[in-house]
């Protein structure tokens, strides 16, 4: 035995390993051949290794064998080709076959090609092989030569036609190459006594299954399976234990003299031993050079699997998809698009790093969308930029997955429903997606979207459940269960409630509609919402009161919450839209616990209490219940409100001036009668008690009331004689064009619910709404009897004026009928007493004169 | 990667999905990629200064809106922006400013910027030109980095010269001569500079205007005469300029010529792969060029305004339009007439999804990409031919060229006389012409040409000599003077397009009185130019010979 006899064996061990390997792997024709390869150089260089070791039966039994390999070899190789690309070549095949059988055959029998050499052991006791080298060696080489070069010539005239399949096999040219200098380098002196033409061969077998592994005919993880790791350390234990088992025996009978008599046990139990480790460190070494990565892969998203079964929480199962990706594929990002609710785009609400921008968001019609909707699996983005799809992308939105390098997108379903978009981009050190990849994101996929949609649907019911549809606060129900465990948990600290009530909410409903109202529900949401952001707890307390429960606040920084509140919703409508809206302001409630409050139904009706008070000292405020203000409640009324309220009534009092004016020009009569109205109503108020305030409110109402009045026509105002019904429907018309001009000013639009009333009467039969009695406002009600008082001592087109006594009079006996009996009684007393004076009527002959002017 | 690069990895059915799978789209998807980017182009073009100041103050947000809000336009609402160039007030910067002549403009030219994604369309969609001009059915195509492309087109600044350029970015095809060389010559120079080569190199692919293709395709023809008869002195040189196996073809191209008793065809010698033409009057002169060449050659659609829009299939059966250069809209024939008898009339349009086949339309286009143009008269008529093709297999409308817009007379695709080039050609050239018409009709050889109807002032027929002959001569004189490009029709394609019919004195008049209409000066229709020749007949008095 030569000194590198580990070569022969070590390439005996790598072909078996190979063998083994594709043995176990989906058969092909083209394994078949590369099997088929394998058993040729496995019978070339286990015949040249057994002949030289001289095994039984004799020399020129395994001298045969290993020419019958290695002329089997080329044949093997062409079959190899063949099936490689493609090709049906039944002739050479056969023709080939039989040439390589004959060439043995004839061999075997005379020995003409090349005998079996002769084994001399010479003078240092070495065995050599000396061969009778004769001219028709060369003729054995040339059928070799022969079919090698028609097997790469196939390929080379395949390569013209098809430029990636070069690529492919382009490492059997190269093993092909090797495998030649391998034997031409037996030659050289050099290499005198060194197998190089087996190793070479090992390099050539490793050329081909490189190859295979390139046109990914089989999944590693299947070849190498635990039992051709068992197969293999088994095979090492036995080399091992064959070749070291007497040397053992011996070290221990020489040195451990001892243990002799148990020296089979402890040969027994090393060799166990020995194997274990042999073949765990074999399948640590198989996995790590060949399945690591699907290992990994597959643990991942075992793990994957695991995490989102047990979560609900839609963000949860991001974060983990998002883990699951970037453990698995070294992508940079990943971001992840959900749909929105409207349903109209995918806004990017999770990624790789809270530090990425997320105001990322495609549109429901981006072909991307649409090719994802409609396709099952991942898209590569450098395949979708060669579809006609992708001739609709916005300019924009490459630019946008450009600039974030979006490589690849993977879809989330719901049913057949898209309802997210994971974007990754490129790999690191721009490596391309491969076939595992695609694979792997596959099954994210598939995974990712059942507990996306599950955790979607339950978030859905839970959100509907707990939250009011319109503002998406929380409801009633859940602030109720809201403030008592968090009661609860800050019983020994405080704990604040704020209610606050929108002012005159069915008025503003009633000027702009209910959809109007809708939205400045939401704003306000939106606004309590975004103020008050995670330190509490937001709901809908009912129509058109917000409850905000602030855990640890004290009623100080409650307050200073609610005032921030309130000047923003004042603002709120400002800046909106083409046309202005009546400004909403708040009332606010606010209590403590523990100062002012010890149980949640004392918070709750404390709270409550303050906004009544705010309600009854003219809205738009925040106060405080506290055990000291109680029933007091006029005292925390901020000087900044009050001072603001006036400010707004200074500016209103030009808008009414401008309209009387205009009153004034069209119907002189209406100018003066509306001023004595107003003076008489403000009288009336306060004597029936009313403060300043209110009185003031009624003044402007009067000066307005008739306002309507400049859009009826002159020949019907200043009509002598009745009118006709039609006549009188244009007329009753007056109240509501009155409304349609006052609504335009939403500073003024507290004088609507006087004006809008002041032609109701008190048994129902009045217009424009038929309302009765405690439904009138009282300053319609008010207005109601000045007005009519007014009317009938004037004198008008159509009739005299009546005397103040038969006025008076009228007035008494419809008390009750057109007037609020109560007020009526005040008015008649008020005039008799001389608390009210009146007013001098202007006569006819002077308001012609006036018109004429 | 490139087009070259995806060639080498011949992935052929991929590469046809890329370019032209446009072709397999139905009217739906089609429709969904022209909504698609018409709103990203409106969105773009209302923000920009030129879109606020041509929309005042409006804002559309869809695009029928947009329609409504946006009236039809023309290249006077944009010139005050565009001849200054300023970029700043376009949608999108532009890259490139593109030249052409403005009929009857204010100015001698017009331009039109192009910005990179215009450009980047513009090449994507020259490709599948190239493409779709080598194949014979569909999927199958023959384009190679080795082939070489004889140019019958300008340089830039004008379109025409964008193609070897965008073409150039993806794939090496060899222009003959180069572009580098090209731009230095002139045309004729251009021309045998390119057969020179085509004989050592071989030809590929010929595109150019159809008439120029037909004149350059006779020059060969007749260069191979020429050479042939040359003395021996020659003949060395004369055969240095062909390669050898050229020389073989030329050999025996020559003996069949002989056997068969004809003149030599370029179709002796090259075996084109692909031949494209472009402009109008294509119809005039494709059989006799697929004579000449044995290909049909195939027409493609690409304007300064619009970019390349437009391109027929290997069935030479009508053209599609690329639905991702512009936003299409149709006026139907009668909208279109009405609105050039009353200017201030807006004609409707249709959308690709709305037109009918057999029907006539103007074409208006919004370009795509952050282009200036919107809802623009390009100033040409289409002939729907077919909503869907069960030869070709395309189920979106295709159209064939028919001519420019009536009011504007274009011979062979190098000039465009309005009537107002016309007048001014009459009135510097001071004959003394009463009233005049121009049409523009076809010879006896399928040819193009401006036939001008006029009636001399009466008051001049005694003391000038004004025969038909002194007129056609003064009025070519004067009509190279005005219209560059028609000197350049004589020079270049040396056709001499203009006819003149001299009518009887007080035929137009007579024709007013009887009929009760003024008859359009150009392209007037078939039946009133009959109804005016009746006339001219009809024995009628001459109002003016009596003294006025």
């Amino acid at each position: 035995m030569d000194s590198f006899v580990y070569i022969p064996i070590t390439a005996l061990c790598c072909y078996i390993f190979l063998l083994l390997a594709f043995v176990a792997a989906k058969k092909s024709k083209l394994i078949n051949s590369f099997l088929l390869f394998l058993s040729a150089i496995i019978l070339w260089t286990g015949g040249s290794l057994c002949m030289r070791m001289q095994l039984w039966p004799s020399l020129d039994f395994w001298y045969n064998a290993s020419v019958l390999g290695l002329t089997l070899m080329p044949f093997a190789f062409f079959i190899f080709v063949i099936e490689f690309i493609g090709l049906r070549d039944r002739f050479f095949k056969a023709g080939y076959l039989l040439i390589v059988f004959l060439v043995n055959i004839i061999n075997v029998l005379t020995g003409f090609f090349l005998s079996a050499p002769q084994a001399t052991i010479g003078t240092d006791e070495k065995v050599s092989f000396i061969y009778n080298v004769t001219w028709p060696v060369s003729i054995l080489f040339a059928i070799c030569v022969a079919i090698t070069s028609h097997s790469l010539y196939l390929l080379y005239k395949y390569s013209k036609t098809n430029e990636i399949a070069k690529k492919q096999f382009m490492p059997i040219v190269y093993g092909v190459f090797i495998l030649v200098v391998g034997h031409l380098a037996l030659f050289v002196p050099l290499f005198k006594g060194f197998p190089t033409d087996i190793l070479s061969g090992v390099c050539f077998a490793f050329c081909l299954f490189y190859a295979l592994y390139r046109r990914r005919l089989f999944k590693l993880t299947l070849l190498v399976s635990r039992g051709s790791c068992y197969g293999i350390a088994a095979t090492l234990s036995l080399l091992l234990f064959s070749n070291f088992i007497s040397l053992f025996q011996a070290f221990i009978d020489n040195n451990l003299s001892n243990f002799k008599e148990n020296s089979v046990l402890i040969i027994a139990v090393f060799f166990t031993f020995a194997t274990f480790f042999i073949y765990q460190g074999m399948k640590r070494f198989i996995d790590k050079v060949f399945t690591k990565e699907e290992i990994y892969q597959a643990e991942n998203l075992k793990e994957f699997s695991i995490m989102v079964s047990k979560s609900l929480n839609v963000n949860e199962i991001l974060e983990e998809l998002v883990d699951v990706i970037q453990k698995t594929i070294t992508v940079k990002k990943i971001y992840i698009c959900i749909r929105n609710e409207k349903n109209d785009s995918f806004f990017m609400i999770h990624s790789t790093s809270p530090l990425d921008k997320k105001y990322f968001c495609i549109q429901e019609d981006n072909p991307i969308v649409t090719w994802l909707s409609n396709n099952e699996g991942c898209l590569l983005m450098k395949d979708f930029k060669r579809t006609v799809a992708y001739k609709s992308m916005w300019e924009e939105e490459k630019k946008q997955f450009a600039d974030l390098k979006i490589e690849c997108f993977v879809s989330l379903k719901d049913a057949a429903e898209l309802v997210g978009i994971v974007l990754l981009s490129e790999k690191e050190k721009h490596s391309s997606f491969t076939y595992d990849d695609i694979n792997f994101l596959g099954s994210v996929e598939s995974v990712g979207s059942i507990a996306v949609r599950n955790s979607r649907l339950y978030e859905k019911a839970y959100l509907e459940a707990r939250t009011d549809e319109l503002t998406g606060l929380l409801n009633r129900k859940y602030f109720y269960e809201n403030l008592h465990s968090e009661y609860e948990k800050n019983k020994g600290q405080s704990l604040a409630l704020i209610i606050l009530n929108i002012d005159d909410f069915k008025l503003f409903n009633q000027l702009y509609g209910n959809k109007e109202g809708d939205i400045a529900l939401q704003m306000i949401a939106k606004i309590i919402q975004a103020s008050v952001g995670s330190n509490g707890y937001v709901a809908r307390y009912s129509g058109k009161e917000f409850a905000i429960i602030l855990p640890l606040y004290d009623l100080l920084r409650a307050k200073n919450l609610a005032e921030t509140i309130r000047l923003q919703i004042a603002d709120m409508n400002k800046y909106n839209k083409e046309y202005r809206l009546k400004t909403l302001t708040l009332s606010g409630g606010i209590c403590a616990i523990p100062y002012a409050a010890s149980s949640v139904k004392e918070l709750i009706d404390n709270a409550d209490r303050a906004i009544y008070y705010v309600k009854r000292n003219g809205k738009n405020a925040i106060m405080t219940y506290s055990e000291r203000d109680h029933n007091l409640g006029e005292g925390n009324v901020t000087a900044e409100t009050l001072k603001l309220k006036e400010n707004i009534y200074s500016d209103y009092e030009k808008t009414i001036y401008a309209l009387t004016a205009a009153i004034d020009t069209k119907d002189h009569y209406t100018f003066d009668h509306s001023n004595n109205v107003a003076y008489y109503a403000v009288e009336l108020a306060y004597a029936y008690g009313m403060n300043k305030e209110t009185a003031e409110i009624i003044r402007e109402a009067a000066l307005l009331h008739d306002v309507g009045k400049i859009g009826i026509p002159e020949q019907i105002l200043n009509k002598p004689g009745k009118l006709t019904p039609e006549e009188y429907e244009v007329m009753k018309g007056h109240v509501e064009n009155s409304i349609d001009i006052i609504r335009h000013l939403p500073s003024l639009d507290y004088v609507i619910p006087a004006v809008i009333g002041h032609h109701e009467r008190y048994d129902g039969l009045g217009y424009p709404r038929r309302i009765a009695k405690q439904d009138i406002p009282v300053s319609a009600r008010i207005l109601c009897i000045v007005d009519a008082f007014d009317a009938m001592v004037s004198e008008r087109s159509y009739k005299e004026a009546y005397s103040v006594g038969h006025a008076l009079k009228i007035i008494e006996d419809e008390a009750g009928l057109q007037f609020d009996p109560e007020l009526a009684h005040v008015f008649v007393k008020s005039i008799k007493n001389g608390l009210i004076k009146i007013k001098q009527a202007t006569s006819m002959e002077a308001n012609k004169k006036i018109v004429s002017l | 990667m490139k087009f070259e690069e995806k060639l080498k990895n011949r992935q052929y059915e991929m590469l046809w999905q890329e370019y032209c799978g446009f072709l397999d789209l139905d009217i739906e998807s089609y429709m969904t990629i022209q909504n698609r980017l018409m709103m990203e182009q409106i969105s773009l073009w209302s923000h920009s200064e030129l879109g606020k100041q041509m929309l005042n103050g409006k804002r559309p947000e869809t695009i029928d809106e947009f329609r409504k809000a946006m009236p039809l336009s023309t290249y006077g609402d944009y010139a005050d922006v565009l001849l200054q160039k300023k970029g700043e007030m376009l949608p999108d910067q532009p890259v490139l400013w593109i030249q052409t002549t403005w009929e009857g403009g204010k100015q001698p030219i017009k331009v039109a910027p192009y910005t990179k994604s215009m450009l980047d369309t513009y090449r994507n969609n020259t490709i599948a030109c190239l493409m779709l001009s080598t194949s014979n059915e569909k999927g199958k195509f023959d384009v190679r980095a080795t082939d070489k492309i004889l140019y019958g087109l300008a340089p830039l600044p004008y379109a025409t010269g964008l193609l070897p350029l965008v073409l150039n970015e993806e794939i090496g095809i060899e222009f003959l001569p180069s572009v580098r060389e090209a731009e230095k010559m002139t045309f004729s120079e251009r021309n045998k500079k390119g057969f020179k080569l085509g004989l050592r190199k071989n030809i590929d692919y010929f595109f150019g205007l159809g008439s120029v293709t037909y004149f350059v395709s006779l020059s060969l023809a007749s260069m191979g005469k020429t050479s042939s008869q040359a003395s021996s002195s020659d003949s060395k040189s004369s055969a240095m300029k062909y390669s050898l196996p050229m020389l073989g073809k030329f050999i025996l191209a020559k003996y069949r010529c002989k056997k068969e008793n004809r003149d030599l065809k370029p179709k002796d010698l090259f075996k084109l792969k692909g031949f494209m033409v472009a402009g109008t009057d294509n119809d005039c002169y494709k059989d006799d060029l697929e004579d000449l060449w044995g290909i049909r050659p195939m027409e493609i659609f690409a304007g300064t305004e619009p970019t390349c829009i437009g391109t027929e299939t290997w069935t030479r059966d009508g053209m599609y339009f690329f639905p991702d250069a512009c936003f299409y809209e149709f006026i139907p024939e009668d909208e279109m007439n009405r609105s050039y008898e009353d200017d201030s009339y807006q004609p409707k349009t249709y959308l690709m999804n709305e037109v009918l086949s057999g029907e006539k339309y103007e074409l208006v286009i919004s370009v795509f990409k952050g282009g200036a143009f919107m809802r623009y008269r390009v100033g040409d008529v289409y002939r729907c031919i077919g909503l869907k093709n069960d030869d070709d297999k395309t189920r979106i409308p295709r159209f064939k060229y028919i001519d420019r817009i009536p009011t504007i007379i274009d011979i062979a695709g190098f000039t465009r006389i309005s009537e107002h080039s016309i007048k001014t050609a009459i009135d510097l050239s001071g004959l003394n012409i009463e009233e005049w018409i121009a049409v523009k009709e076809y010879n006896d050889h399928n040819r193009p040409l401006i036939h001008l109807f006029v009636e001399i002032k009466i008051s001049s027929l005694v003391s000038c000599g004004l025969g038909k002959e002194i007129l056609k001569e003064h009025l070519t004189v004067y009509f190279k003077y005005v219209d560059h490009d028609y000197k350049d029709l004589q020079r270049i394609l040396g056709m001499d397009p203009l006819e003149i019919t001299i009518l009887k004195s007080g035929t137009f008049e007579e024709y007013n009185k009887q009929t009760g209409k003024k008859l359009r000066r150009i392209n007037p229709s078939k039946y009133e130019i009959k109804e005016l020749l009746s006339i001219e007949k009809n024995n009628f008095s001459i109002d003016r010979a009596r003294g006025r």
